[in-house]
């Protein structure tokens, strides 16, 4: 046995500690098909055993790569084998909820449907709702600083983390407790800021107090259908201009609008590109409102438009199917015809924003990308920040195309600096976008800012030990 | 009616859909019985259905993780990709049965 394996065991008992071959082969895979090895997966159950693991890797150079339910798509949760993955899925209790301070205190394995589950049935809720929030955990979604639909209203984790427990790769196994349980926090530099979308490689976090907020009392919902992207984007400026407080604001193109109805159906059809909106109100205006939204989504031209007066008449009307099924529906493209049954398809969801004023010009832009490549698209996004998910895919048996792929994906980031945005919402870097965080700081003249953040890691994680070259790349 | 090798083809099919996900395992109600190991829901168990049936390996996890689901298809709902979860680990233990 490996002499790093014996002493863990040593130090954190037999059961947190696995070296079955096949338990490790589960832990080193993610979303998107990346698979990567480990020597052992463990799995602490308290801030005392995340100490334990980080002084004894500290002190025998070993490597540590963290993880939640590894539903991440960008490589930022899988090990390699020169190291151990720590799974925090034993680290899941919601240890406090303070209604009256609006926050609640959570261990970092707490998946957000289950804190959302709590929290909903006294009218309260956690807002950051990426489409994984199924599986999402409170520390995963910490770690990759993770966005959702009501992003354009709520903004990301970055805005929901009052405190922080870490734990630091040192020789003492440090545990740092950060920010506080108030708002307003003025503490010196923002380190909390800092970890927040650090995707593992600064600290281990071993407890959160996120803010809370009261769940809308009303949400009313219209969807309608575009022949044309600037009459929808018209559309999203007089919604936008109207002072409505917009809590979703959802896009999908035509083609893949298309596509969905006819590869999974769905209630709500209709000819062009799809825009749905949910807005946030009080039981009285319901109605004012709906009638409010219909009127300017008919002004800009849409052509078949459905509306629900609740959340529930909206989920039964099926007004979010074809933006949901946005990637079931990659998923069936991407297996349709596949040349023998054992082929596998390689999914990509692709995370640029944009400012939304230029969505129109983006749309445009991906669509040449994607015919000059010859690669399928599909494409939709949370048109309210400007933030696209084109998804795009390649099979097994197209690995020679691999290159072409990797062009592909570049021309997308590319296009997005272009247009004054980023090529990075809500998902993060991993190991598939270093390119791309070099080609957007360059584009600013400010590839300083990463040497920056190479000096900050050392700060941190003196040992590289950490998540090793997730995030930055070398510059 | 199919021969075995007619349902390993079409559970492959099926399984070679996941994404990896996790979006089923909140439901598992087996997931918790051994402290939240993927070995016990139903990603593990359709992974472990993918490396027995594309690269022959056998072992007691695979056993043990086939052999503890419940079939209650609480994980089939959750699927955004539409693999017929319950339905496949099901067809999997008869392949398992005949090895």
């Amino acid at each position: 046995m490996n002499r790093h394996i014996e002493e863990l065991i040593k130090l954190l008992g037999e059961d947190k500690v696995s070296t079955d071959p096949i338990t490790i082969k589960l832990y080193s895979k993610n979303a998107v098909y990346y698979e990567g090895s480990a020597l052992a997966a463990v799995f602490p159950e308290s801030t005392v055993d995340v100490s334990k693991l980080a002084r004894y890797a500290y002190e025998n150079d070993l490597k540590i790569y963290p993880q939640g339910s590894a539903s991440e798509i960008v490589g930022s949760s899988t090990p390699r084998e020169d190291g151990i993955v720590v799974n925090f899925m034993r680290m899941r209790k919601i240890k406090e909820i303070n209604y009256v301070d609006s926050y609640v205190v959570a261990e970092p394995g707490v998946r957000l449907i289950e804190l959302n589950n709590v929290l909903r049935r006294d009218g309260y809720m956690f807002p950051i709702d990426p489409a994984s929030i199924k599986s999402a955990t409170v520390g995963g979604a910490i770690n990759s600083g993770s966005g959702g639909m009501m992003g354009a209203k709520y903004g990301t984790m970055k805005d929901w983390v009052l405190g922080l427990e870490v734990v630091l790769p040192d020789e003492d196994g440090t545990v740092l407790r950060l920010g506080g349980k108030t708002t307003k926090n003025r503490e010196g530099y923002d380190l909390i800021r800092l970890i927040v979308g650090s995707e593992g490689t600064l600290a281990l976090v071993t407890e959160s107090t996120l803010r809370i907020t009261l769940a809308p009392e009303r949400v009313v919902t219209v969807a309608g259908f575009f022949g044309d992207l600037e009459d929808l984007m018209a559309c999203v400026v007089e919604i936008k201009k109207s002072k409505l407080d917009v809590l979703i604001m959802e896009f999908v193109d035509d083609a893949t609008a298309k596509m969905t109805v006819e590869t999974l159906g769905s209630k709500v059809v209709g000819e062009g590109h799809l825009l749905i909106t949910s807005v946030s109100t009080v039981d009285e205006a319901a109605e004012r409102v709906r009638d409010a939204l219909v009127h300017i989504y008919d002004e800009a031209g849409a052509n078949k438009i459905y509306s629900a007066l609740t959340m529930e008449e909206a989920e039964d009307m099926g007004i979010f199917d074809i933006r949901r099924n946005l990637y079931p529906a990659s998923i069936k493209m991407a297996s349709m015809g596949l040349r023998d049954d054992e082929e596998k398809p390689y999914i990509f969801v692709e995370d640029i924003s944009v400012p939304p004023t230029k969505l129109v010009e983006a749309v445009r832009r991906l669509r040449n990308i994607s015919d000059k490549y010859g690669f399928p698209m599909v494409l939709g996004g949370h048109v309210g920040d400007g933030n696209l998910h084109p998804v795009v895919w390649i099979r097994e048996s197209e690995r020679d195309k691999m290159e072409q792929f990797n062009k592909f994906v570049l021309d997308i980031m590319e296009m997005a600096i272009e247009l004054g945005g980023v090529i990075s919402s809500e998902h993060g870097i991993g190991t598939v976008k270093k390119d791309g965080l070099i080609m957007s700081f360059r584009s600013k003249n400010s590839l300083k800012a990463l040497r920056l953040m190479h000096e900050i890691k050392k700060i941190f994680d003196p040992k590289n030990i950490l998540n090793p070259d997730k995030m930055l790349p070398s510059v | 009616m199919d021969g075995l090798e007619d349902i390993k083809r079409d559970i492959l099919r099926d399984v070679l859909k996941c994404s990896y996900c996790a979006m089923c395992e909140w439901v598992c109600p087996t997931i918790d019985v051994e402290s939240n190991n993927r070995i016990y829901g139903p990603r593990g168990r359709i992974n472990l259905i993918i490396t027995y049936l594309r690269e022959g390996i056998y072992s007691e996890t695979l056993i043990e993780s086939i052999y503890t689901c419940l079939l209650c298809m609480a994980c089939t709902y959750q699927c955004p990709a539409g693999i017929d979860i319950a339905e496949d680990i099901r067809r999997f233990r008869m392949i398992l049965d005949g090895v």
